[in-house]
């Protein structure tokens, strides 16, 4: 995609840290993706690469980030860089994610203080920034708090026309064979893993024999040796599988074999990995938390209680009812839908473009004297 | 008491949380299992293992113990207060 004077666009795109697994870089490759099959080319830029590597992404250069029209600075928990990147005299959007409060960080002072300097630089962000954007209306009610001017919502992952299409998955249907339930996400206090372990311990006395429960995602040590101490003296040291980071196959190795996908997060800002259960035929049981909500819609089986004594019993009948099961997963298509109208390529090509449209026939030290002030229009 | 919603299902809804209810009150003594043998097990363990199960435990159950404090005195954290030193020295530029 070019300009009437046939330069092509550019636009960078920057995180504190990216890896090849961790919601955030998930959008960021989107992102990329979407743009260059719009014609728009540019790179990812992080100040930590973890199992990652150029061309992929790139360590923070300065040096390489002039050439673009556009830079998308991603912002979740604080970033020290980010006084840098404020000196790069090019323009800045901000791509806001969700910050964990720093209540969930009891545990660990860095994460606590992240937290909080996350918050603090929202205020930096709203001044060096033309255009904010953000994935759920969760978080644009979090910037519109913070007095960001005119946010907008800008898709987190494309949602294809074959995943709306209900696909018929192997279904465990004999009786008596063992169930397999499943969550995603790093294993961290906010995601409250201890509760689906205790929760677990009660379902290991209603499910058949062999019933597993997989955690996938990284971990936090400090509260990995929490739930390896929890999960040993439960004695439920072969039913739950604690997997750490895994490879995009394993992944859908494990959402094949997932009988139910179980989500009791206190906190989430949008929650990709129910959308990629729902999109896998998946049941669905989630704590009615604001983002996990935001996500599901009207879909799935949401839960009203956090016991794990009364959550194991609600799993067990439900996953015992033909009639319920087929419900949830018709409700859970009808969500597909509607979020693919949300979450598209298309959108974050048309959003994109109109911006970087604006900024190169806008010159510069115009767009910086708006100062806090955000250049577009929804 | 409604303790689940399956969506645009108001009859299987209600019909299954009556299950569920029913269940439940059937099973009301298995209701502080996982905290009772918790509790049981720790008291088996050699000293420095409950003590750390303890304070894990407390720490994730909203009553913080600053754990990780001793962590950090322990030298097992040394690299992450580091970073925390960092952030603070960015914080006041």
């Amino acid at each position: 995609m070019k300009d009437e004077f046939q330069q092509p666009f550019r636009i960078h795109q920057y995180h504190y840290s990216v890896s090849s697994s961790d919601g955030i870089s998930y959008q960021m490759f989107f992102i990329q993706s979407a743009l260059a099959h719009a014609g728009i080319s540019g790179s990812v830029f992080a100040t930590r690469l973890n199992d990652i590597s150029s061309p992929k992404a790139f360590k923070l250069d300065f040096e390489k980030m002039w050439d673009c029209d556009l830079l998308l600075i991603h912002h979740s928990l604080g970033n020290p860089s980010l006084k840098q990147l404020n000196h790069l005299e090019i323009p800045k959007a901000l791509i806001y994610h969700n910050i964990t409060p720093a209540q969930f960080f009891p545990h660990d002072p860095t994460l606590s203080a992240l937290s909080e300097l996350g918050r603090k630089q929202l205020q930096i962000l709203k001044k060096d920034t033309i255009a904010a954007f953000t994935g759920s209306k969760f978080n644009f009610e979090e910037l519109k708090k913070h007095l960001f001017h005119q946010p907008q919502l800008l898709p987190l992952l494309d949602i294809p026309e074959d995943l709306k299409e209900v696909k018929k998955k192997k279904q465990n249907s004999k009786k008596g064979a063992p169930k397999n339930l499943l969550f995603v996400g790093c294993l961290t206090p906010h995601k409250n893993q201890n509760q689906l372990i205790k929760t677990f311990y009660y379902l290991k006395k209603l499910l058949p024999k062999h019933s597993k429960l997989y955690l996938v995602g990284s971990q936090d040590p400090v509260f990995l040796s929490y739930l390896n101490l929890l999960i040993k003296q439960l004695n439920l040291n072969l039913e739950i599988k604690l997997t750490g980071r895994v490879t995009r196959k394993i992944l859908e190795q494990h959402y094949e074999m997932a009988d139910a996908f179980v989500c009791l997060s206190k906190h989430e800002g949008f929650c990709i990995p129910l959308v990629e259960a729902m999109s896998r035929q998946v049941p669905v049981f989630y704590l009615t938390t604001p983002g996990v909500k935001e996500t599901m819609g009207n879909s799935g089986v949401a839960l009203h209680t956090e016991d794990p004594f009364e959550v194991a019993q609600i799993i067990y009948t439900v996953l015992e009812n033909p009639k319920a099961l087929s419900a949830i997963l018709r409700s859970q298509h009808r969500r597909l839908i509607e979020l693919g109208r949300e979450h598209n390529v298309d959108r974050v090509q048309k959003v994109l473009l109109k911006l970087v449209k604006q900024v190169r026939s806008t010159p510069y030290f115009q767009i910086n004297r708006r100062e806090s002030e955000q250049f577009i229009t929804a | 008491m409604k303790l689940f919603t399956l969506f645009d299902e108001p009859d299987l809804t209600r019909r299954l949380n009556s299950e569920v209810s029913s269940a439940l009150i059937r099973k009301a003594q298995d209701h502080n299992q996982v905290e009772t043998t918790l509790k049981m097990k720790s008291k088996a363990l050699g000293r420095l293992k409950f003590i750390k199960l303890h304070l894990l435990h407390k720490e994730f159950s909203g009553h913080p113990t600053h754990i990780s404090r001793m962590l950090v005195a322990s030298g097992r954290y040394a690299k992450r207060s580091l970073k925390l030193m960092k952030i603070r020295f960015w914080e006041s530029q």
